[in-house]
């Protein structure tokens, strides 16, 4: 087995793993780490299969996004007192097994174009493509970015009036986050 | 057969990601299953273009578009976890 083999079998196993952890365990610091060892494991495996361009967009997601999701975790209330009901847990994992087994019928049994085509595609030529045919998508991604930072700036200092009347994220953190646990 | 495999751990992180973010109920966990899922599209869509025989390119903006995207859903989920923790 060439290191191409070994990476994406480490990388496969790392991303898998990591995204069990980071289900399972139930502080929110240590999910966030688990979770980072999952992107690391999907950039692992994208890297193995020549996608350089889209590993290193993942490599910078996680390099951007787990330090803030770290620091959220750390900004938050323990989450130690919360228990998952059975019946919660046992919905979500049939939701699981029925989305594992129909990705799987369909992603790993479906009969699929012969393969042939250019694989060896530098990470140059992917940004002139991004840059020249997909601008137009790029533009609508920066544009949905701003409008997220814009959005989550507003949101997280929103301050709540003094008459106990929550706004608009207030409400609805409550209710998706400590009113569901109630 | 590498392809083959690759697909099947992008279903199965699909999957994982779908469970915990039903199982979950904070903002953070939500976070973290639909970031689980983004990836699993993210793979899944380089292994399908380099199966189909297509441009490789063409899965690689596909996936940096998602991760684009799941970026822009981790900046808001924050920011409610954020204003959701504050205390009153």
């Amino acid at each position: 087995m060439n290191w191409a083999g070994l990476l994406l079998g480490a990388s496969g196993a790392l991303a898998l793993g990591g995204g069990l952890l980071a289900v399972v365990v139930r502080r929110p610091g240590d999910a966030v780490r688990a979770l980072a060892l999952a992107m690391l494991g999907v950039a692992g495996t994208l890297f193995a299969l020549g996608s350089n361009f889209a590993a290193l967009a993942m490599l910078l997601l996680l390099g951007t996004g787990v330090p803030a999701a770290s620091l959220a975790a750390l900004a938050s209330r323990p989450d130690e007192g919360r228990t998952t009901r059975s019946s919660r847990a046992a919905a979500a994992a049939l939701i699981g097994a029925a989305s594992l087994g129909l990705l799987w019928r369909v992603m790993v049994t479906a009969q699929w174009p012969a393969v042939g085509g250019p694989r060896e595609i530098g990470p140059a030529w992917t940004g002139f493509r991004l840059l020249t045919e997909n601008l137009l998508a790029l533009v609508f991604l920066a544009a949905l970015l701003a409008v997220a930072a814009l959005g989550a700036l507003a949101t997280a200092t929103a301050h709540v009036a003094p008459g106990g009347e929550a706004g608009g994220p207030e409400r609805s953190g409550d209710e998706s986050g400590a009113g569901r646990a109630a | 057969m590498t392809l083959t495999i690759v697909l099947a751990v992008a279903a199965a992180l699909f999957a994982i990601g779908l469970a915990g973010a039903a199982a979950r109920r904070s903002h953070l966990g939500a976070l973290v299953g639909f970031e689980l899922m983004i990836g699993a599209a993210a793979l899944a869509a380089v292994a399908l273009t380099l199966l189909a025989g297509r441009d490789s390119t063409l899965g690689q903006v596909i996936a940096v578009i998602l991760i684009g995207v799941g970026a822009a859903a981790a900046v808001v989920l924050l920011a409610l976890h954020i204003a959701a923790s504050r205390p009153p």
